[in-house]
């Protein structure tokens, strides 16, 4: 080391004010001779009490610190998450699965349910058309359309189109039953392929309304009524009453209609 | 003083006349809140009514939020004809806020008609579909069940909007059975599709089909990219004939399933955009009726030449 080196005297310097010696020198003569073993440990001391008076040293004192209900949070945690996991459990089970919750007589069958798609779909059908049929009973004296001008007037299911030839190509016929006071009119289909698995019964029911004194009597009944036999070659019925087409095994179709909807969702009757 | 008084009298009974025959002879506002109950309305009460769309025409029913102009419209009218199951839900917002709940009468379009499940659900799940609007057949339903509502709620028109209602529901069944024609001699097609959403059901009731796959896992919602490897796996197997994709509907998800499986696309409409008009549900449903019977025609001519060659 021929030159001096200013950063090794500034800490010869520095270590003898740290040490209380006045004269730096005879400290710094170590670094004279390059081949003094004192030098590689002075300068190493010199560098490590540097930097103990310039980062005095600070005392760390760790503590852990518990949860003061630490088993009772972890239970409340849980127990949360449980009773949010039940909840969306109900509401998902309630918004999907509508078709279940209608309440039905042994006798009756759910449309939504207990139908397949084709099978559905005359039954939609039916539905439509018996609103035609009771409205041009209603307005042409009582006369009822017979199967030819539903297929005129392009009435599913009774028109033989696309639809028709894919949901098991029902024969349609109609028998009428003529009284005082109510009429009825069945129209009776007959599938000829699997996609339907049973006859189909229209049951038209029109009540003309009569004078009891004063009173105005209306009918009791809805205007239709849409049946369905296990038998693909069931005849008509003979005798129109709920009991007599339950006896001879005729289940009643209920739809699941947009009221129904409203009642899941609202929680209340459509007024 | 006497003669005064007569006078008075006399006058306020001409008021009060006047006032009662005025209000009588008013047109009754009629408050829709979807496209196709637009022109269900608009064609049931001609000129004897006035139909006032609930919100503005190129909002999206789906996620609309109620405005302060949708409220005090709402204070204007006398009935209000909504879908109720599930697609207005923001009518019953607007009536809550503008304290006209009990005052409108309400008609549920939807009050009886037979509702069916969304098939090609992948989950399995039996779902009611709420758009009964898109077809031909539920419509009339609904038509028959709005006319009847009118006819109570109006009588002294009752008689126009029967007929008004015979006759729009004879051109609704008009047009179905031109389209059945199309197709009438496809009986033997075994035709499989999917669809970019459940809204179609009804719609492919009436022509005996119905929805092998819906690729949207929810309505509003966008696949996840495993939603949508599972549904082009689920094509692949089962044979799938054509993909109808909603109108305006982002194309990427569609196009790449496209890609993956080679099956042609094409286009049905939702029937709850553009503007307001009594002709509206007619130009969507012909529209969709167009598209659907040209995608039966196309496979069914594919699969003849395939049975040939």
């Amino acid at each position: 080391m021929g030159k001096k080196h200013p950063s090794v005297r500034r800490l010869c310097k520095y270590f003898s004010r740290l040490t209380g010696q006045e004269d730096y020198r005879a400290l710094y003569s170590h670094f004279q001779n390059p081949h003094d073993e004192k030098k590689v440990f002075a300068a190493t001391t010199l560098e490590r009490l540097m930097k103990q008076s310039e980062k005095p040293a600070t005392l760390v004192r760790e503590h852990i610190v518990s949860p003061a209900i630490s088993s009772a949070e972890t239970r409340w945690l849980l127990l949360i998450i449980l009773a949010i996991f039940i909840c969306y459990s109900i509401v998902i089970t309630t918004q999907t699965r509508s078709g279940a919750e209608k309440q039905l007589e042994v006798w009756q069958l759910n449309a939504f349910e207990a139908l397949n798609a084709s099978e559905l779909a005359v039954f939609n059908a039916l539905q439509i058309a018996a609103l035609e049929i009771e409205q041009t009973h209603h307005w042409e004296n009582g006369r009822w359309l017979e199967i030819e001008e539903l297929a005129e007037l392009y009435i599913t299911p009774f028109v033989k189109n696309a639809a028709w030839r894919k949901q098991g190509q029902i024969e349609w016929s109609q028998k009428i039953i003529p009284g005082d006071d109510r009429h009825i009119a069945l129209y009776r289909g007959l599938p000829q392929t699997e996609d339907v698995r049973g006859a189909f019964l229209l049951l038209m029911l029109h009540d003309h309304k009569k004078k009891q004194g004063n009173v105005s009597t209306g009918p009791t009944h809805a205007p239709f009524e849409i049946w369905l036999h296990k038998n693909r070659d069931q005849r008509f019925p003979e005798i129109i009453t709920d009991q007599a087409l339950i006896s001879t095994g005729w289940q009643e179709i209920v739809a699941l209609t947009g009221e129904d909807e409203v009642i899941r969702m609202k929680g209340t009757a459509i007024p | 003083m006497k003669k005064t008084a007569t006078i008075v009298i006399t006058s306020l009974f001409i008021a009060l006349f006047l006032n009662s025959w005025t209000q009588a002879s008013a047109k009754k506002r009629i408050g829709v809140t979807l496209h196709p109950y637009y022109s269900f309305v608009a064609n049931i009460v001609g000129d004897r009514a006035e139909v006032v769309p609930l919100i503005g025409a190129g909002f999206n029913p789906h996620n609309y939020r109620p405005q302060p102009e949708d409220i005090k419209r709402c204070m204007t009218l006398d009935i209000m004809v909504v879908n109720g199951i599930g697609h207005d839900e923001f009518a019953f917002e607007i009536m809550e806020a503008a304290e006209m709940k009990d005052k409108l009468t309400i008609i549920f379009a939807n009050r009886d008609v037979s509702l069916i499940p969304v098939s090609g659900n992948l989950s399995g799940d039996k779902v009611v579909n709420p758009h009964t609007f898109v077809s031909i057949t539920a419509s009339i339903h609904q038509i028959y069940t709005i006319s009847k509502g009118l006819q109570a709620a109006d009588p002294a028109n009752a008689d126009v909007y029967r007929q008004n209602t015979r006759e729009y529901v004879r051109s609704l069944r008009k047009m179905k059975a031109h389209y059945m024609q199309r197709v009438a001699g496809l009986a033997e097609l075994d035709f499989r599709c999917a669809t970019i959403h459940g809204g179609y059901d009804y719609l492919l009731q009436e022509f005996g089909l119905q929805v092998t796959a819906v690729i949207e896992p929810g309505h509003g919602l966008k696949p996840t990219a495993s939603q949508l490897a599972k549904t082009i796996n689920a094509i692949k197997e089962l044979d799938v004939d054509v993909i109808f994709t909603e109108m305006d509907f982002p194309e990427k998800y569609v196009d790449t399933i496209h890609k993956e499986t080679g099956i042609r696309i094409r286009h049905l409409s939702h029937l709850t955009k553009g503007e307001y008009s009594a002709s509206s549900f007619e130009e969507g449903i012909r529209e969709n009726l167009e598209a659907l019977t040209n995608a039966l025609v196309e496979a069914f001519s594919e699969k003849a030449e395939e049975g040939t060659s």
